[in-house]
């Protein structure tokens, strides 16, 4: 968000430093405070509120509003004064000074409030008005105005007209970023909803997708075990194509599940990324002694983050690096770390099929899949999970690898 | 021995007592498919006036009606009931789940077979004589 002194501020501070009075100054110099004050006020009662404060103090006058435009309507949204002015009423555009601002955008400078027939005086007889200036808010197309008025009979200055509209512009550009603000912070809580119910829905139909998919592998396999001796080659052939297919699902089911549920952790602490390796090793400890893999642990770092995560993420690395391998071959992976500034970059290489360039952000997308069910077995959710993980620790993934050259996977996990 | 099963899926109960089916030691299953049914035969209402008590509870989590939460949860704050062994048996793999339940006093959280050995395995583990005592330990 950026808030700047706006130009007619600026130019009014070069231009005439030497000439002004030491008045015209004091009021530059508070006028920047209010300009910092505004540039971290997100909300528009806040605004409102430094406005109606400023718009008194700078000029030093009896009474202070700030009224906003609403539709055919003035509305004296605040005020700051020595007795009660509008505050909270609304007036047509055509029958007040602040609307005769805003249509006309352009200050209105009124000695005697008595003697000007833009004023309607039945609405200024029981306050204590007799002078005012106003200044409209933003200049093309006014969304408002602010007012300044006197008890006694005063000539607005035109170092006051300087000021005042100096305030207007920065309100202004204070309002358009609140506005901005205030439909992002909508944007992102949308989104957040939506992300969570998305979560949800993968969760529960996962989990719903499950009971019948238990049933129908159970019975087919006691179709399996019951019957399989009265049944040709051809028969058994069907029943373990429908048993492969309906463990391939359940992986699926089982890997969207966990997808759904990393959203949920919150659990964060120090993490020795070395125990987290040694332990998905531990695991796959199948997987490696099948394929004879031959891995190589580097010294691994400490870090911030969870570790059943980050075992999800190195245990996917791994089983890739060790299952996407050219047929025959004994897979070598190498598992290292490296200190990065602020940052740790984890490392897992191998001497697998590697990938083509053109897939190397495709990959991390959910369910992408580069290779046919029957040649490598994947879900095409892994990586989506681990992008997912990684980016939950404020971390990075990215892939170096081209085909036949193997694939070296990093990604960035902040110091502990 | 004498199991309590309270679960909605007929195929899961037809697939335990048919591999249960002809050994010797064999529980005895009383099946209920709700958490209404399961307090109702616990507390012996209704048409479970007669029911005996079990030796150990096979608790659903998904179940219609009252959910497996709040039937673990009534089941272990009954006077005279919450020593009896409350097994969960679920779909669930999630450790979110099995800590509720062991906070709600579960005394073991079991994830559903996902096929017929892992199956076979919990049955010749419900058909051991020590069952219940084997639940405690676990």
């Amino acid at each position: 968000m950026v808030v700047s002194l706006p130009i007619s501020a600026n130019l009014a501070a070069k231009r005439s430093l030497p000439a002004h009075s030491p008045w015209y100054l004091a009021a530059m110099e508070q006028l920047v405070s209010v300009v910092q004050q505004l540039s971290q006020a997100h909300e528009l009662d806040a605004i409102t509120a430094i406005v109606r404060d400023a718009a008194r103090s700078l000029t030093r006058a009896d009474g202070a509003t700030f009224v906003l435009r609403d539709g055919d309507c003035c509305f004296y949204a605040d005020e700051n004064a020595i007795s009660p002015l509008w505050k909270g009423l609304r007036f047509p555009m055509s029958h007040c000074i602040s609307g005769w601002v805003m249509l006309n955008a352009k200050p209105a400078l009124i000695p005697d409030i008595y003697a000007d027939p833009r004023i309607p005086q039945d609405a200024y007889r029981p306050t204590f008005v007799r002078s005012l200036l106003m200044v409209p808010i933003r200049t093309q197309s006014p969304i408002g105005a602010i007012g300044n008025y006197w008890a006694s009979p005063h000539e607005p200055s035109e170092e006051e007209v300087a000021i005042l509209q100096a305030l207007a512009d920065t309100a202004s550009v204070a309002i358009e970023n609140a506005q901005l603000y205030m439909q992002l912070a909508s944007k992102v809580d949308a989104l957040q909803e939506s992300n969570y119910e998305l979560n949800r829905f993968a969760w529960v139909a996962s989990h719903d997708l499950q009971e019948p998919l238990r049933t129908i592998t159970t019975q087919v396999e006691l179709l399996e075990m019951r019957y399989g001796d009265q049944l040709d080659e051809r028969g058994r052939g069907y029943i373990h194509t429908a048993v492969e297919s309906t463990q391939r699902l359940q992986s699926l089911i089982e890997a969207l599940l966990v997808h759904a549920q990393v959203e949920k952790v919150e659990d964060f602490g120090d993490v020795d990324m070395q125990d987290v390796v040694d332990g998905v090793l531990q695991d796959l400890h199948i997987l490696i002694g099948e394929t004879q893999a031959e891995l190589q642990v580097g010294e691994m770092p400490l870090v911030r983050g969870n570790a059943s995560l980050l075992s999800r993420v190195v245990q996917n690395l791994i089983s890739n690096a060790v299952k996407f391998q050219p047929a025959g071959q004994k897979p070598c992976v190498r598992i290292v770390s490296e200190r990065r500034g602020k940052e740790w970059v984890c490392s897992v290489h191998d001497n697998g099929i590697g990938i083509d360039e053109a897939y190397h952000q495709r990959i991390f997308g959910l369910f992408q899949r580069l290779h046919a069910k029957n040649h490598y077995m994947g879900s095409g959710i892994g990586l989506a999970t681990c992008k997912k993980i990684i980016e939950m620790h404020r971390g990075r993934i990215w892939i170096e690898s081209a085909p036949g050259e193997g694939s070296s996977f990093y990604f960035t996990l902040p110091g502990n | 021995m004498h199991i309590l099963l309270v679960e909605d899926n007929p195929s899961d109960v037809r697939l335990l007592k048919e591999l249960m089916e002809g050994e010797r030691y064999a529980p005895t299953i009383d099946w209920v498919i709700d958490g209404h049914e399961a307090l109702d035969y616990v507390l012996q209402r209704n048409q479970h006036a007669r029911a005996s008590r079990p030796d150990v509870v096979l608790l659903d989590l998904g179940l219609p009606r009252i959910s497996g939460y709040d039937v673990l949860k009534e089941l272990k704050e009954m006077q005279g009931f919450s020593g009896i062994p409350v097994v969960i048996l679920t779909t669930s793999r999630n450790p979110l789940d099995k800590n509720q339940c062991q906070a709600l006093g579960a005394d073991a959280f079991i994830s559903k077979p996902r096929n017929l050995q892992e199956y076979q395995y919990l049955v010749r583990q419900m058909l051991r004589e020590d069952f219940p005592r084997l639940v405690r330990a676990a």
